[in-house]
This record gives structure tokens, sequence and C-alpha cells, in this order.
């Protein structure tokens, strides 16, 4: 289970100016560089900004929601929120 | 003989200090705070405790404890973005709170201790309105209210209980002020928030029942109703009434003196003395 890992890449770009400027500007290699390891499912929901699979595979929501804050992986707090809204949607259907 | 004086509910918002800086001493937020630290200082308190949630600061998945105190002489904060509030040193008391500490563990209750640690908001901001010298001792008890399993709200208020026989026991004449720090409901980047927005007030409902058992000091209620069902529909933080609860545990023989419902952000101000 490597979804710690996730949780860590919140935190951590929420307090490192320097590291959320260069996911900014290169978030695949960046995500290739970051020293912890992913699945492929985390991989890719993090590079098209699913914070709904995110979210419903465990992610903290207190620290994902600093991706939204810091327009992380193309995300927007009106994007995170509908993402994250929808998903729970879906998990009660 | 250490005795509890009083004891203080307060908000922990992160941007607090900032607000009240920008819209200035008559916005709600600054008069709530100040009101509360008019009581503090009539208090005249030694020492503080404080029932808090750390946010993933101070603790991480790896290590997260259900109820941890800190044992030290001196922390450090905030270890998370503050706006306006900057790092600094606050000073605190190892031996007491070893002592509280061997206490309550003594009793039944297995806390977790932690030493040279940094704290987040959910502390410094409470202080930066209550006590802006940081030059009263601060003891931090940390509970673990934001994820499940978080220990129950009886749990929470039989901690307070132990806290208040622990402070008694301990011999030198400390006035102690408790403070439940934390908010009734709110939910921060989770799907309660409302649509377009990344934080909310998913339960008004919630916070005015809260401060109707406050007030009418139904506290065997309140601890009935703070359950896990409720928090799932509070907010992802609002298990932070659990840090209520265990100051509500700490108070022997003081009345509520002053309560305050801020029910757009999902708190209440409230003392008892």
């Amino acid at each position: 289970m490597s979804i710690i890992s996730v949780n860590h890449l919140c935190r951590d770009v929420a307090r490192d100016r320097e590291l959320r400027e260069a996911f900014l500007r290169n978030p695949e290699e960046e995500l290739a560089k970051y020293p912890r390891n992913f699945t492929a499912t985390e991989r890719a929901a993090l590079l098209a900004g699913d914070v709904g699979t995110l979210y419903q595979l465990g992610v903290n929501a207190y620290l994902m929601g600093y991706l939204a804050r810091h327009g992380l992986f193309g995300l927007t707090g009106e994007v995170y929120s509908a993402r994250v809204r929808a998903s729970e949607d879906a998990k009660k259907r | 003989m250490a005795s509890i004086v009083g004891a203080i509910g307060v908000p922990h918002n992160p941007n607090f200090p900032e607000l009240v800086a920008r819209q200035g001493l008559a916005c709600d937020t600054a008069q709530s705070y100040q009101r509360a630290t008019a009581e503090f200082e009539i208090l005249r308190p030694d020492a503080v405790l404080i029932f808090t949630t750390d946010h993933l600061n101070t603790f991480f998945f790896e290590n997260l404890p259900i109820i941890a105190i800190g044992v030290d002489d001196e922390f450090a904060g905030p270890n998370d973005e503050v706006p306006t509030v900057s790092h600094r040193k606050v000073p605190s008391i190892a031996a007491f709170a070893r002592h509280l500490h061997a206490s309550t563990v003594a009793a039944g209750f297995d806390l977790s201790s932690v030493q040279e640690f940094e704290v987040d908001h959910s502390v410094i901001v409470p202080l930066h309105f209550l006590s802006p010298a940081f030059s009263v001792p601060v003891i931090p008890i940390f509970i673990s209210t934001h994820i499940a399993p978080r220990p129950t709200s009886r749990r929470c208020f039989a901690v307070g209980e132990t806290i208040r026989a622990a402070v008694q026991s301990w011999p030198e004449p400390l006035r102690v002020v408790v403070i439940g720090s934390g908010s009734f409901s709110f939910d921060v980047h989770g799907h309660l928030s409302p649509p377009g927005r990344l934080v909310g007030v998913p339960d008004p409902a919630w916070v005015h029942r809260v401060g109707q058992h406050l007030q009418r000091n139904a506290i065997c209620d309140l601890i009935n109703e703070a359950t896990p069902e409720q928090f799932s529909r509070a907010g992802n933080v609002s298990g932070e009434i659990l840090n209520w609860i265990a100051m509500l545990g700490t108070i022997e023989g003081q009345k509520l003196s002053w309560f305050k419902p801020e029910l757009e952000f999902g708190n209440s101000y409230a003392v008892w003395r």
C-alpha cells in the first residue's frame, strides 16, 4: 500500500516552495524524481489531477486540498471541489 | 497543590491572525478573542494545558498517536503556514508534564509522550491571541480527532477527569488554565465543503446544538451525541469537539461565564471560571 506516498507528496509540496514550483513547471518529470514509490493508478491519477480517484483511494483530504490551493496538476478550487464531490456521489450510488 | 482555575474553549483557524490584522479590532473574531483574552488574564494562569489536534504537521501516518502529551521545557511553532505569525519558542514545564503523563498512564490511559517537538496552528493561534507574549508555560495534549478511529467522546472526557486529578496531585501551587482548541462543524478540502469551495460549515445545526448543551451544562448529552456518525455529517475536522470535551472533563465547580457562537465559521468561544 503506497497511498502514504501521495500523502507525503501533498504535504511536501505544501511546505516546500521550490518543490512546488518544480512540480508546477514539469509535473511528470518531478513525479518521476520524487523519492517515494507510487502505484500506476496513483501516478496516473496525480498527473491527471484526478483527485476523485485519489479521494476514494484514501488520500487524506486535508493534505490533498493543497494540490488545488497551489494549482498543481491542473487543479483549481472549483475543479477540485467538483471532482471530490462527484467521486463521493458515485460511491453512494 | 496545583489547581485548575478555569477553562477556555476557542477555535484555531490558521487565517484568524491575518483576518484580524486585515479587518481590525472591530471585527467579530477580534472581539471574540479580545473577550477570551480578558478572561484569560483575569484567571492569572501560571501554566496552560491545551487539548488540541495536530493537522499532520507534528505527527504523520508513520506514527499517529491517539493521545500524546508534550514533555519538554520548551517547544516551537507554528510548523505550518499561519499568515502574519512568525515561528517562535513557547515555554513549557517538563517536570509537570512528566507528572501528568505518569499519572494518566498509572490511571489506565495509554498516553504517548513526545519530546523536542513543534506544534502547528492549533496551538499557536489560540496562544497568539490569549497569551501574545508567549510567556506563560504551555503543555499540549494532542488528541487525534481528524482521522478515524478517533478516541470516543466518553474516553476524552475521562482523560480530562484524570488530568484534573493529576494536576491536583502536583505539589507546587500552580494556577492552571485549560484550553480546548477547535471547531464543531468544519470541512477542509473534503466532499462536505460547498460546491466550488475548499472549506465550509456542513452542519450549522450541530454547532447550535452543541452551544445549547454547553449553556445548559448538559455534558452527558453532548458526550452521547458526539459520535463518529455525527462527525461524518459535520465535516472532516469536526472531531475537534473532542478537545472541548476533554477540557470539560477537567472542570470541577467552575461555571460557564461566557459563551459566544460563531456560526459562520462553525465554532464557538466559551469560558468557565
